[in-house]
């Protein structure tokens, strides 16, 4: 019916338990989701962790839901760091709450054809393919509008009351063959790039991800960030392929 | 391309502060902003930068040391690092250490948003690295000197580093002879990422107008200030970019320099020379 696989790879020069990208599925609810930790933040690999895997279990795609499971997250997240004392300069960060980029989607049969509902905030995309086209790209849809600080999903309760207006719902019908995928920023920017400029590496990272080559990413993604294409930052990517009717 | 190596704990880069501690220091600035004297601003100015760059390297509990950082100060006879307590004698220290060995950590008042468009007051810790010292004269050479020094063995040991950068506070002439050689010297000196970068802030005890980030010596009132002005670094495109960002009319060739500035001046000049981007 359909077919999930995932990469996740940390940045050159940093030790894997460092990476802040985090993605999660649940088969039962039909839901992926990819998040990035902001690299400045407290906590942020932890925060992309809670978001994903809770999203996934409760996979909310209304802006006012899923702001309600994100406040219930965040809570969690501030109670466990209040837990223990900390230096000062921790206790200052922790202040300051943790962010991340997030892209969720939830799909389902729905008299006969697949319907899926995807929510985002900040720079993690979805992207919806059919064959060799790109049906959708959100919530960017050129590489120019990567780089600038995105509204990220904030920890802080006042920051995130205020984060409303910048989440981007969106949703979409897949036929059999369609395949949705989901990159945090850096791998984002650089599919829009390659596929603008008619590369081949797009299809290739399509193709290695279909087949769940991790070396062979591995390999496509070192070339990628040597020759300045893609920049060395962790990459978090999730491929949802939908089948034929049983 | 030049100063765009990628800041790491593997690659990391420098910050020299190089501090006026004269006597003349005592006095306030020209406007009388700031509060007490040039000395006691400088100093807090100093900590808070100190202070923003330790948060920066803070991930959750641990300081990753993506920069090493000194302090120099100068005044008198003496030319010397100037952090205090456990730091105190120490010249380059890694941003890990700095964030563990303040002298001491200060409680003090702040007023930071409420959430509903006011300002509410908070206690936050203020850690203090140095304190604000000021007697005799400007011995500008010899801090140059222990600043070219410094650099000189950083560099050999980081080739691959993003450049160190130096930041010069003044209120007067050099008390000991021309800088501008040695500080030739000093920019002279070069990773593989660029020439290390000289900036400078002068400030004054009187009122005048203020020069901010030129890009030629015209508008300049006497040899001494175009011989800082000479001295001075030109910003590289990621220090442009963060003068821009606060609404500073930079733009290429401006030279990171600063003439009769004022406190306002003192502040943004170490925000704009710390803010070099990429770090990882």
């Amino acid at each position: 019916m359909w077919q999930v696989h995932h990469y996740l790879t940390h940045k050159q020069g940093i030790a894997v338990r460092e990476c802040e990208d985090a993605l999660a599925s649940s088969e039962r609810s039909g839901a992926c989701a990819v998040a990035d930790g902001a690299t400045e933040a407290f906590g942020a690999r932890w925060w992309a962790r809670l978001l994903v895997r809770g999203w996934v279990l409760r996979p909310q795609v209304e802006q006012a839901a899923f702001l309600e499971l994100v406040t219930e997250l965040a809570r969690r997240a501030q109670r466990r760091w209040a837990a223990r004392p900390l230096p000062w300069y921790a206790e200052e960060k922790r202040q300051q709450g943790s962010h991340a980029a997030f892209v969720g989607v939830r799909f389902e049969r729905i008299d006969g054809n697949w319907r899926w509902r995807a929510i985002a905030l900040g720079d993690s995309c979805l992207f919806h393919l059919r064959g060799t086209g790109l049906l959708l790209a959100t919530p960017l849809s050129e590489p120019a509008q990567f780089g600038y600080r995105p509204q990220l999903v904030p920890t802080r309760p006042e920051a995130l009351a205020r984060c409303g207006e910048y989440i981007v719902e969106s949703a979409g019908s897949a036929e059999a063959g369609d395949r949705l995928l989901l990159l945090s920023d850096a791998a984002a920017c650089w599919f829009l790039q390659a596929r603008a400029d008619h590369d081949a590496a797009a299809d290739q990272f399509l193709d290695l991800l279909q087949l769940g080559c991790g070396a062979g990413l591995d390999d496509l993604i070192g070339t990628q960030r040597q020759s300045g294409r893609m920049r060395n930052d962790d990459v978090a990517a999730m491929l949802l392929s939908f089948g034929p009717q049983p | 391309m030049t100063y765009s190596a990628e800041i790491s704990r593997s690659n990391p880069t420098c910050f020299v502060f190089v501090i006026d501690q004269s006597g003349s220091m005592q006095d306030p600035f020209g406007g009388g902003e700031g509060g007490g004297s040039k000395g006691d601003f400088v100093a807090d100015v100093v900590n808070r930068t100190l202070h923003d760059l330790v948060i920066r390297c803070t991930k959750t509990e641990e300081i990753r040391n993506y920069y090493h950082v000194a302090v120099i100060g100068y005044g008198g006879e003496t030319v010397q690092p100037a952090l205090l307590g456990e730091l105190a004698g120490r010249e380059l220290v890694p941003i890990a250490e700095l964030a563990d060995k303040p002298a001491r950590i200060e409680t003090r008042n702040k007023k930071v948003p409420d959430g509903a468009g006011g300002l509410v007051e908070q206690q936050v810790r203020f850690p203090v690295w140095l304190e604000s010292t000021a007697g005799g004269g400007t011995p500008m050479c010899a801090a140059m000197g222990l600043a070219q020094r410094l650099v000189e063995q950083w560099v050999a040991e980081h080739r691959n580093g993003f450049p160190p950068t130096i930041l010069h506070l003044t209120d007067g002439a050099s008390s000991d002879g021309d800088p501008t050689p040695i500080a030739q010297q000093l920019t002279a000196l070069k990773t593989n990422d660029g020439n290390a970068l000289l900036y400078t802030c002068h400030v004054s005890s009187t009122r005048g107008a203020k020069v901010e980030y030129p890009s030629a010596d015209a508008n300049l009132p006497d040899d001494f200030a175009k011989g800082l002005f000479r001295m001075s670094s030109a910003l590289p495109e990621p220090f442009v970019r963060a003068a821009s960002q606060m609404g500073i009319a930079a733009g290429e060739g401006s030279r990171g320099f600063v003439f009769n500035g004022d406190a306002a001046s003192v502040v943004q000049f170490f925000d704009i020379g710390t803010r070099p981007a990429n770090l990882r």
